[in-house]
């Protein structure tokens, strides 16, 4: 059961209980939403489903504790509520992966994905390899569904610039890094598309945090100079890309028994996305 | 922008700056590397070699494990793969043999046998 604990900090406004109550339903629903948007195409990705029962557990294991820093982070800057305390984030988190489990479990379910006659391993591996991208799209589903004019604005430092970047590289990388896609489209290309690539994804990228200078709330000013911009954000931007992709792979065991040559490939190729996720990011978020 | 003292500006302000000269440092270094590639290893055929590596007794047979090796530089698909031993022919089917990486592929026999014994050979791949 949620429960609201006595002295729950809100604006003055709303001081009543039955505000409190539609508020919280509010938010609830957003969180339902935001986890079946960005899960939804993982929930029905086949090779997700193999991964819950072939994937090896120790990364599983690493994934969901990973996950909780970053869920915190992300609760600090787009949460369910304008939280200044980190008791508030933990509890935001918690809620987020209460809803990222129901979620998938109950979508699992109804597409027949987990059912009788499956073995617990490979139920609670599919559960839990699901749970995370659902408990990270409902977080970011008040964020992106109901806009706070007055929260995080005001402390957009560079390194919470960064670690927004990453959750945008989460949000579209973890979309198809489970994919074998991923892997095929490395094998096809040489070396030469690579080299193409990486600057096409900095390209792009660079195109996406020169948008979002005209935006307010940013560190960057019309007076910044394109390289200090290119240097600090998308240069930057794009290993954080990198770093994120490369993680994403090594979980999904795309990495196991490939030589550091085709690893790299292959984490160019999610880069791309990731990169896009991660410049876009910083408008949308 | 949020006002910061003087002090705490200048070194954030170094932070960023270490943080960016490192990542320029690395994506460099990327496209070095993948030059380098990109000179040296283009267009050649996958050079794909077999070995057994073990062989473990199951329920439903004698297991041998071969390492599919391809030490090329292009990747093969659907790499068709058999082992003799006397009389009897097993055969598995690889989805990729990546370049210059190792597979793991369980091929099934009905007798014992050691690694040496059974004889392996490529049958055919096509190209990703």
């Amino acid at each position: 059961m949620l429960h609201l604990p006595s002295g729950f900090p809100m604006s003055q406004a709303s001081s009543t209980t039955a505000t409190r109550q539609s508020l919280l339903l509010v938010s609830l629903g957003r969180g339902f939403g935001g986890a079946l948007i960005f899960s939804l195409p993982m929930l029905m990705t086949m090779e997700m489903w193999e991964l819950g029962f072939s994937m090896d557990r120790w990364r599983l294991l690493a994934l969901l504790v990973v996950s909780m820093p970053l869920m915190m982070f992300l609760s600090r800057y787009s949460g369910f509520e304008s939280t200044r305390r980190w008791d508030e984030d933990l509890r935001d988190v918690a809620i987020a992966y209460g809803i990222g489990t129901v979620t998938s479990g109950l979508v699992l379910l109804v597409t027949a994905v987990i059912g009788p006659g499956m073995g617990a391993p490979e139920i609670v591996g599919k559960l839990c390899l699901h749970t995370f991208p659902a408990a990270l799209g409902a977080l970011l589903g008040r964020s992106q569904f109901g806009r706070h004019s007055t929260d995080a604005d005001a402390e957009e430092s560079y390194p919470a610039e960064l670690g927004i970047m990453a959750i945008g590289a989460l949000f579209l990388g973890l979309n198809v890094a489970p994919t074998e896609e991923m892997v095929l489209i490395s094998y096809r290309m040489t070396a030469w598309h690579s080299l193409v690539l990486v600057p096409l994804s900095i390209a792009v990228m660079h195109g996406f945090v020169f948008a979002s200078e005209f935006k307010g709330g940013t560190e960057l000013s019309r007076d910044t100079p394109w390289w200090s911009a290119l240097l600090r954000f998308t240069v930057v931007g794009y290993v954080v890309a990198l770093a994120i992709s490369a993680y994403a792979l090594w979980t999904f065991g795309r990495f196991d028994g490939l030589s550091m040559q085709r690893a790299l490939q292959i984490t160019v190729v999610l880069g791309f996305p990731a990169a896009i996720g991660a410049a876009a990011a910083r408008l949308i978020l | 922008m949020a006002e910061q003292s003087a002090g705490s500006r200048i070194s954030s302000d170094a932070a960023e700056w270490i943080v960016a000269i490192v990542s320029a440092v690395l994506v460099l270094a990327l496209l070095v590397f993948l030059l380098s590639e990109a000179l040296t290893q283009t267009g050649r055929l996958p050079d794909i070699s077999l070995a057994v590596t073990e062989v473990v007794p199951t329920a439903h047979g004698y297991n041998a494990l071969v390492s599919v090796t391809n030490q090329g530089s292009a990747t093969a698909a659907e790499v068709e793969l058999a082992g003799i031993l006397g009389d009897e022919e097993s055969r598995a089917l690889l989805d990729y043999s990546p370049a210059q990486s190792v597979r793991q592929v369980s091929l099934i026999f009905t007798h014992a046998a050691t690694p040496e014994e059974i004889q392996l050979r490529v049958l055919g791949y096509t190209d990703p």
